[in-house]
This record gives structure tokens, C-alpha cells and sequence, in this order.
């Protein structure tokens, strides 16, 4: 059954033209030295002929030639798909971070505003090869010691996050004379290194860089939040009348 | 042969329909795929986002009520105290309106009675000026020519040289004196030597001519016409005051008064309870409305076995139980006291020197006994209803004013009168005459090179071998002497009792009589609120000890108010018991003075006024530094009334309510997790092998007064310092101000750095449910901070 040609007809039924079917039947006893190749190409020449008047596999073909096509449209979507996830936790990291802003930079924080964002960041971070940062140590240790699960890979996550996370707020110095003003306006704005990892797609956005350790393609990414601080704890400069 | 039953098979194989259709099925398996995991981070996003709001806007809710609460009660405190300064008010209009009024109708009688029966004293001025001018003129030639027998017996020669000498010395000098007061205190001529005053006018007259220029006139009627119509007047002011205050003062204020306060303390009370059920009221509706669980948190107080801590305002009635008399044992009486932490040293508690201290100072080698009052009344640092006095004192202050301006308008016509009545006589605005000095300085200088002071006019001593006839014209020249500047000071004096002749109708009295009024009820009522303890205060407010690092401090600045008071309080008294010693004990005073009566104790006051000062400083300073330090001592030993717990430490940077305070009066913890309806619905869990995460938000949200920081409101106030209040008393402590001024109105609510997280999952079982629930499951403080960013 397999070895049954997909088209039964006789190679000399194909219509390949005179001449050469004739030659191959008028040489019916070639010399020894010219017999061999004459009927080894005449085999060939069968089987291209046979191949040319088959119709198998003319679907596989234009299949062959979109697949690439395919797969890369296929892979630009993935790509797109996953810098649109990772928006969203940027925009959500933007608002643990200004958040974190409303109530930490009047109590003279601001590493908390950073802080926040990183932890935010950190599940959407690959892995580091730098060495775990003392920061990420140190947020792994205490979600570790309240029970929270964390991956091992947290610190090396987490230590993306720090390098390639850049918090700004703007204005930079939100003091506020809280006797005629209950806040300040404070935009803060979450830019992170998103690193790419879709071959094929990569290649058309971001640029070449090395974050962290890890050589590849990155896209920048950025989203702001604006929030209004809270009153501070702390007394306003100059101590209200107290010894210096 | 092929077998028949791969036949189906061989013909699937050979059929190329659907090939795309395959890569189509697995193309969009992929993108479902791709979508769930954008579906499922939007979905946790944005539950987690909502949950931080929910939990957000509920502490920010609650503290909101706690703020408002604090204001309300800071505004019926005021109301308190606005109600005592009506009360204040009410008890001092009819003594005042009684002296005023009284004071008033007899200075119109008498004037009345001066006008109809006409004034002999006023009638008699002129002529008695004249007198005295003739007097004083007759007396000159008489001393002055004593003085020239003198002068010319003098140049005799005596036994002892030096002797001689002195006594011409004197004679010069005495006949210089002589000359300079006739010529420039009488008659206005310029100083006969540059170290000698000129005359005594104000605008630089001899007497003469202030008789001359003040010559009282025959006709009094004018004056007193003046008078009465000003005094009309004065009384038509006081019946203005009479018609507005007479409706309030025919009610029973300080009966509806204390009906009043009674009232808005009964609110106050209901107002506070009304706090925990309203925010667990608004925890539940927000609940609702967001579709979650809430729970409400506090630190170390109002949690509940099974459910949400409840929330409280920050306040306490002033007779709740925490706030009871403290023991105390009093260095200075060797006894224990109550010290009530509302009327803090006041009666038996107050801080007294228990004995008097009399001394005994030798002056002149006479010894001079005296007695230096080592307290103040009511004791030192004594306060009646501490929590509210500040805004109270303010209060009745203010409300004084507007009454006073009565008081301010009598006297304001009675300064109107007196200068009426100036014009009327001619008299410079300044109608000062500079007294006779008792010494002048010497027109030639001395062995030491200095000009010395001699008496005005020198008593002249004859030489022990001098003549009779010298000593005789000496005795003479001394009476006459005498007698001249005797009648110089009485003519001196008649001027100035005419430029003083109608003071008694002039001199203002109504404001100062208020003023007096109003501060004895002021203390009255003050002490009424203390007593009753019908207000507020914040729940921070406690009897507390000086903190140790301000101890040294306070030591210093009480010792120092303490000596300054001691010192300021009996300098008069001391003084004057000094100086009628030195005089009394001069030999120039009773019975053997040189100078005339009028003016011996003038002179031998001038003489003695800076040693009595000195004597009296040093002695009632040696007293207060023995004394002070032990009141000082025992002020700092003893609790005052703080209204927030005095910082560890030396200010800043702990300015302001302290972090115990703070996280246990004035914060919150609200913490929020999903329901089943607002749980994070992901899709094709299985597929991302994705499972939900547990969603926890909290937020730490607190009550806060910003005037914390303004120096007018008690930022700038010192815990190693006295604090003194409008009315100069002062205490050994900031003065509360966050529930009884208008600083009090200024509570706020804001959200927090969560830093009393930890110690309230400890204290709290449902928020330590939620936070096991969320994935915490060992509240670890070190941990939870390192972690609570927000």
C-alpha cells in the first residue's frame, strides 16, 4: 500500500515529448560504459517528470512559505500581549507608589515610594544576575518571616526591579506650609526596563541594552500617577519656635 | 493489500482539508491564553486598587469623625468659658456701676456745694501766693543779711586754721547757695555755675514768675460750672452703660449659666458616644457599598473579642475617673497632699512657704526689723480648671473690652475736664516744678579734685573759738536760712497744689475700677469651673512629671520667676520700712532738723531713697535666694498638668504629640478583604495554572492638629520653662491649648505611614484575622515594618 504511487499512470504515459522517450527506448542495448548513467538519468528523469505531473503536497507548500509569516505575526502578538500585561502592573505599581508617596514623603521617606513600586514589579522582572541586593534580602526575609510565600527567585526578581525601575516625583521637594494649604499635587511617574523575550518580535521594538546583568532588548515603559500628600508629622522648618 | 480498517485513516491521511483550520484552533488557543493572563492582571489590579480605596476612604472616614468630634468639643469648651465670661461679667456691672455711680454723685455734690457756697480755698489762693512770694522775699533779705554779718566776722582768725578755714569755706558756699536760690529758683535767672540747675519751670520760670503766670483767678464758678457739666455728662455715660447692662443684669445669669454648661456638657458627652456607633455604622455601609469585609483597628485599646475595635474621639470629660487627685508629698510642709490634676496646687495642695520671714537688718547701727512675703496668693503655680483657664482668661479679656469702653468714655471726659480746666487757669500742659534740691554742687573743686555737693543751703557750724557775736549771727543765719528755704518749698507747693487743684474731679478711676471688678469675679468663676469639672479634655491630658531632661531647666526658670517675684513683691514695702528707719533715725529728723517740716522728709527722703533701695534689694534678695531654690525644688518634684505626654527627649525633633499618643488616642487601622462577590475572578485558571492570590488592603489613618507647629497656638511653648499666662501668672508647663482655644478647631484627619500596624494586629483578633486571612500569618513587628510602606 505505501509503496503504491500516488499517481498509477507509467512514466511513459506522461507526456514528456518524443525525442527523449524515443532515445530511451531505441537504446535498449547501450555499451557497458555508457549504459549505467544513460539509465540513471533516465530514472531521474522519470521520477521529475512523475513529480512534476503529481499533484502531491501542493497544499504543504504555500503552507511552507506562510508558516514564518505566521509565526510571526503570531510571536508580535505575544510580545504585544505581554507589554500590555506588563503596563498594567507598571500603572498598578504607579499607584502603589504614589500611594506610598501620599503618606511617606511628608514623613521625609522617599525610599518608600521607590520600595513600593519595586515590590509591585518584582513578579514581572526575570531573574538577575547580579547578585541579590541587600533591600531585596531584606523584603524576601520579611515576607518570608510573616508568612507570605515567596518564590525563591524573589530576590533576583526584586533586584531587577531595583535596577531597572526609576520612580520620580514631581515637584521634587512637596514641602507644604500646612497653615494655608492642606497638600501639594505630587505626579509620580513609575519608568521601568521591560525586558524582551519574544524572538522575533523583540527585535522590532526596544533597544539593545544590558539591565541587571541580562543582555537583550528592552522597552521602556512609564506611568504616572498623580495623589496629594498628606499633612506630615514632622514640625515645618525652622523648629515653630523651638531651640535649635 | 491494505487492511480494511486503516482504510479511514488512509483516506485522513491523504485529506488535506483543514489543515489551516488546525493552526487557526491552536492560534486561538494561544490568544485566549494571552488574553486571560492580561484579563487576570487587570482583574488583580484593579480588585487590589479598589480594595486600597475602600480601605483608604474608611480611615480617612473614621478619623474624619474623630477630627470633627475633637473640633466640636474644642467649640463647647469655648462655650463653657464664653458662658463663665458672661457669668464674670454679670457679678462685676452693679459693684462697679455702685462705686462709679457713688463716686460720681459726691464729686457733683461737692462740686454743686463748692459752687453755691462758694470756695474759700480757691478764693484765697491768689492772695495766698502772693503771701508766700512776699514771705519768701522777706525771708532772702533776712538770710541774707545774717549771712553777710556772718561773712564779715568770718575773716577773723581762729585758734584752729583748719577750722577757720572750713568755716569761711562754708560761708562761701552758703552764700552762693543763697544766691542761686534766690536769683534762679525764685527769680528765673540763669544758673550762676554749670553744674547748678536752672529754674524750676517748666518752661524754664523762676517762681515769680509761675505766680505771676498762674495766678489763680477771684472767680471760681467757671471751673466748677465745667465741672458739674462734665460730671452730668460722666453720669449720662454711666446711665448708658446702666440701660445696656440692665437687662442682663435682672436675669439670674449665673443660674441659667450653669443651666448652660450643664447642657452643652450633657452634649459634649452624648456627642463623644455617638462617635463609636457612627463609625461602625459608616464601616458597614462602606462595606456594603464596595462589596467587602471591613475591620477597624486601634492600638492597644477598644478591641472587642469577636469584631472591630471601636473607634473613639480623643477626648475625656475632666471628672472622668482616670483624672482623679494624685498624692504628693510636699517638701516644704513635710506633708502629703492631693494634687488635683484639674485644679492643679490650689487650696490645700498649694505650693506655700510655710513659715514668714522676718529679718533683722542693722542701718546706721540702728537695727531695722522687717518681714519678706514668700508667697503669692493662692499659692505658687496655682490654677483653677487648667484644661480651659487659657481661652477663659482670653474670653473675659475680650468681653471686658466692650463694657470697658464706658469706663474708657468717663474717663476719657474726666482727662477732657482736666484740661478744660488747665486752659481755663493757663496752665502748661507739663505743670511739673522741679523740687528745691536738698544738695548742690560746689562751685569750686575740692582736695580730690571733684566738685563736692553741698547742702542747699548749708547749716553753719561756728568755730569752736568763735565770738559770740559770730555765734550769735551764725544761730541767726541758720534760722533764717531755714526759714528762706522754707518758704521757697511752701511756695513751691502752692503752686503745685493749684496746677493739682482740681484733680480730685480729673483723675480717671471708672476703667481701673472694672478692671478690678472683673478680675476678683474672674478668679471667682474661674475657680467655680475647676470645681465643677464640666467640660472636656483631651484624652491625652494628665498630672505628669517634668520630664528629666527638662528638670534642670525648669529648676532654673522657676527658681528665677520665683527670687524675681519674691524680690518685686516686697521691694515697696521692705523699702519703705528701711527708709522711715533712716529717717527716723537721721539727727536732722524729728525735733532737730535743720530744714523746714515740709520739706525735711522730702529732703531726707531724697537722701536716704537709694540706701533704703540698696538695703532693701540686698536684704529681700538674700531671702528670696534661700527661698527660691526650695519652692524651686518642690515645683519641679511635683506633677503638672500636661495635656500630651512631655517628649523623652529634648525638643525637637519630638515636637508635637508624641508617637504613644498618637498611635494610641488619635489613630486607626482600617483593613479590608474581598468578599466572594469581589473576589479577583480569573479566567482560565487552570490554564495559567494561575490561583487567585488572597487580597489584603489597609491604611493607617489619624486625627491631628496642625497648629501643633504654630508658634501663637503652643508650638513655640517649652517644657524647661515657666509658662506664663495673659495675666503674668505662670506654671510649670505648656499651657493646653488643643481643646480649649481656637487652635482646638483646627483638628484634622490625613492618612499615615502605617506605624502602628503591628502592635494593632497584636491587639486586635478580627484585623489579625484579616491579615491571616490575606497570607500573614506571623505578625512579625520588625517584618510588618519593613514591609508597611503605606
Amino acid at each position: 500500500m505505501f509503496n503504491r504511487p500516488a499517481h498509477p499512470r507509467p512514466l511513459n504515459s506522461l507526456p514528456l515529448g518524443g525525442g527523449l522517450g524515443r532515445g530511451l527506448e531505441t537504446s535498449k542495448q547501450p555499451s557497458a560504459a555508457c549504459t549505467r548513467p544513460t539509465r540513471s538519468l533516465a530514472v531521474a528523469l522519470r521520477l521529475f517528470a512523475r513529480t512534476l505531473h503529481s499533484d502531491r503536497g501542493s497544499a504543504a507548500v504555500p503552507f511552507i512559505l506562510a508558516l514564518p509569516i505566521f509565526l510571526w505575526i503570531v510571536a508580535i502578538l505575544v510580545q504585544y500581549t505581554i507589554i500590555v500585561n506588563a503596563k498594567l502592573l507598571i500603572d498598578h505599581a504607579a499607584q502603589s507608589a504614589a500611594r506610598a508617596a501620599v503618606t511617606s514623603l511628608p514623613e521625609g521617606h522617599p525610599e518608600n515610594v521607590a520600595a513600593a513600586a519595586y515590590l509591585g514589579l518584582a513578579t514581572l522582572s526575570p531573574l538577575s544576575t547580579l547578585p541579590p541586593s541587600v533591600q531585596a534580602d531584606n523584603v524576601y526575609r520579611a515576607l518570608q518571616n510573616t508568612g507570605i510565600p515567596a518564590a525563591d527567585t524573589f530576590p533576583a526578581r526584586y533586584t531587577y526591579a531595583m535596577e531597572a525601575t526609576k520612580v520620580d516625583w514631581n515637584p521634587q521637594n512637596p514641602q507644604v506650609d500646612f497653615t494655608t494649604s492642606r497638600g501639594r499635587q505630587l505626579d509620580v511617574t513609575v519608568t521601568y526596563r521591560l525586558c524582551l523575550t519574544v524572538p522575533g518580535a523583540m527585535g522590532l521594538i526596544g533597544s539593545a541594552d544590558t539591565v541587571a546583568g541580562i543582555s537583550g532588548r528592552f522597552l521602556t515603559i512609564a506611568s504616572t500617577s498623580r495623589v496629594e500628600t498628606s499633612h506630615s508629622r514632622q514640625s515645618a522648618a525652622g523648629g515653630g519656635g523651638w531651640p535649635q | 493489500m491494505t487492511p480494511r480498517l486503516l482504510q479511514p485513516l488512509i483516506r485522513l491521511h491523504r485529506n488535506t482539508r483543514g489543515n489551516i483550520a488546525v493552526l487557526l484552533l491552536l492560534t486561538i488557543f494561544c490568544l485566549v491564553g494571552l488574553i486571560g493572563l492580561v484579563w487576570n492582571t487587570a482583574e488583580l489590579a484593579t480588585r487590589r486598587e479598589s480594595l486600597q480605596t475602600a480601605a483608604d476612604s474608611s480611615a480617612h472616614a473614621a478619623a474624619t469623625w474623630m477630627s470633627r468630634c475633637t473640633n466640636l468639643v474644642a467649640a463647647q469648651n469655648m462655650v463653657i468659658c464664653q458662658d463663665g465670661s458672661a457669668e464674670v461679667i454679670w457679678h462685676a456691672i452693679p459693684p462697679t456701676d455702685k462705686s462709679v455711680r457713688t463716686h460720681l454723685e459726691r464729686e457733683l455734690a461737692d462740686a454743686q456745694t463748692m459752687l453755691s457756697g462758694g470756695d474759700p480755698q480757691f478764693a484765697s489762693m491768689r492772695n495766698r501766693m502772693l503771701d508766700a512770694l512776699r514771705r519768701v522775699d522777706d525771708e532772702y533779705a533776712m538770710a541774707s543779711g545774717a549771712w553777710q554779718s556772718v561773712s564779715g566776722l568770718s575773716n577773723q582768725k581762729f585758734a584752729d586754721q583748719l577750722q577757720g578755714d572750713n568755716f569761711r569755706k562754708a560761708v562761701r558756699q552758703a552764700g552762693e547757695l543763697l544766691d542761686w536760690v534766690n536769683a534762679t529758683y525764685v527769680n528765673g535767672d540763669p544758673a550762676n555755675s554749670p553744674r547748678r540747675p536752672g529754674p524750676p519751670g517748666p518752661g524754664g520760670e523762676g517762681l515769680r514768675q509761675l505766680v505771676e503766670k498762674w495766678s489763680p483767678p477771684a472767680n471760681s464758678a467757671p471751673f466748677l460750672q465745667a465741672i458739674i457739666a462734665s460730671l452730668q455728662q460722666q453720669l449720662a455715660v454711666l446711665a448708658e452703660f446702666e440701660s445696656r447692662t440692665a437687662p442682663g443684669v435682672a436675669q439670674d445669669v449665673p443660674g441659667r449659666v450653669a443651666a448652660h454648661e450643664a447642657e452643652v456638657f450633657a452634649t459634649q458627652q452624648e456627642m463623644v458616644a455617638q462617635i463609636t456607633p457612627t463609625i461602625s455604622q459608616q464601616f458597614s455601609d462602606q462595606a456594603d457599598f464596595y462589596k467587602i469585609r471591613l475591620t477597624a483597628a486601634t492600638t492597644g485599646r477598644g478591641a472587642q473579642p469577636n469584631g472591630p475595635a471601636q473607634i473613639q474621639a480623643p477626648v475625656a470629660p475632666a471628672d472622668d475617673p482616670s483624672l482623679t487627685p494624685q498624692p504628693h508629698f510636699d517638701s516644704l510642709r513635710g506633708a502629703t497632699v492631693e494634687i488635683d490634676p484639674i485644679n492643679v496646687h490650689t487650696d490645700a495642695a498649694a505650693i506655700i512657704w510655710p513659715t514668714p520671714e522676718s529679718r533683722t537688718i542693722t542701718i546706721a547701727g540702728r537695727p531695722i526689723k522687717f518681714t519678706v512675703n514668700c508667697n503669692i496668693p493662692g499659692g505658687w503655680g496655682h490654677v483653677y480648671a487648667a484644661p480651659i483657664k487659657r481661652y477663659f482668661e482670653q474670653r473675659v479679656a475680650s468681653d471686658q473690652q466692650s463694657l470697658a469702653t464706658y469706663m474708657q468714655r468717663i474717663d476719657d471726659l474726666r482727662r477732657q475736664l482736666a484740661e478744660l480746666l488747665r486752659q481755663l487757669r493757663g496752665l502748661p500742659t507739663n505743670d511739673t516744678i522741679t523740687p528745691l534740691p536738698a544738695t548742690l554742687s560746689d562751685s569750686v573743686i575740692d582736695d580730690t579734685g571733684n566738685f563736692p555737693s553741698v547742702a542747699a543751703p548749708p547749716r553753719l557750724t561756728a568755730p569752736d573759738d568763735a565770738s559770740d557775736q559770730l555765734r550769735a549771727q551764725v544761730a541767726l543765719y541758720n534760722q533764717h536760712a531755714r526759714a528762706y528755704t522754707g518758704t521757697v518749698r511752701g511756695l513751691a507747693g502752692l503752686l503745685r497744689s493749684w496746677a493739682r487743684y482740681y484733680d480730685r474731679f480729673t483723675v480717671p478711676f471708672a476703667v481701673a475700677t472694672w478692671h478690678g471688678h472683673v478680675d476678683h469675679f474672674r478668679h471667682v468663676v474661674l475657680k467655680q469651673l475647676g470645681t465643677s469639672k464640666q467640660f472636656m479634655v483631651l484624652a491625652t491630658y494628665r498630672l505628669r512629671h517634668i520630664p528629666d531632661w527638662a528638670q534642670a531647666g525648669m529648676r532654673t526658670s522657676a527658681e528665677t520667676a520665683i527670687r524675681d517675684r519674691i524680690v518685686s513683691q516686697n521691694i515697696g514695702p521692705v523699702g519703705q520700712s528701711i527708709l522711715s528707719t533712716l529717717i527716723g533715725a537721721d539727727p536732722s529728723g524729728a525735733g532737730g532738723g535743720f530744714l523746714d517740716p515740709t520739706g525735711r522728709n522730702t529732703v531726707l527722703a531724697a537722701r536716704y531713697s537709694p540706701q533704703a533701695s540698696q538695703a532693701a534689694f540686698a536684704a529681700i534678695n538674700a531671702v528670696a535666694a534661700e527661698v527660691a531654690p526650695q519652692i524651686a525644688a518642690e515645683w519641679v518634684s511635683r506633677p503638672w498638668p500636661y495635656e500630651i505626654t512631655p517628649p523623652d527627649t529634648r525638643v525637637p525633633p519630638s515636637q508635637g504629640i508624641g508617637k504613644n499618643d498618637r498611635q494610641t488616642y488619635f489613630t486607626l487601622i482600617a483593613a479590608a478583604r474581598p468578599t466572594a462577590a469581589n473576589a479577583p475572578r480569573f479566567i482560565l485558571p487552570k490554564l495559567t495554572q494561575t490561583k487567585a492570590p488572597e487580597l489584603l488592603a489597609y491604611a493607617q489613618a489619624e486625627a491631628f492638629n496642625w497648629m501643633e507647629f504654630n508658634a501663637a497656638y503652643g508650638g513655640s511653648e517649652r517644657f524647661d520653662e515657666v509658662a506664663s499666662d495673659p495675666n503674668a501668672f505662670f506654671i510649670g508647663c505648656p499651657l493646653p491649648w488643643r481643646l480649649s482655644t481656637i487652635g482646638g478647631w483646627n483638628w484634622n484627619s490625613r492618612l499615615a505611614v502605617s506605624d502602628a500596624l503591628s502592635t494593632s494586629i497584636a491587639s486586635n483578633p478580627e484585623l489579625e484575622t484579616f491579615f491571616t486571612e490575606g497570607g500573614v500569618t506571623n505578625n512579625d513587628p520588625q517584618s510588618i515594618d519593613t514591609l508597611t510602606l503605606h
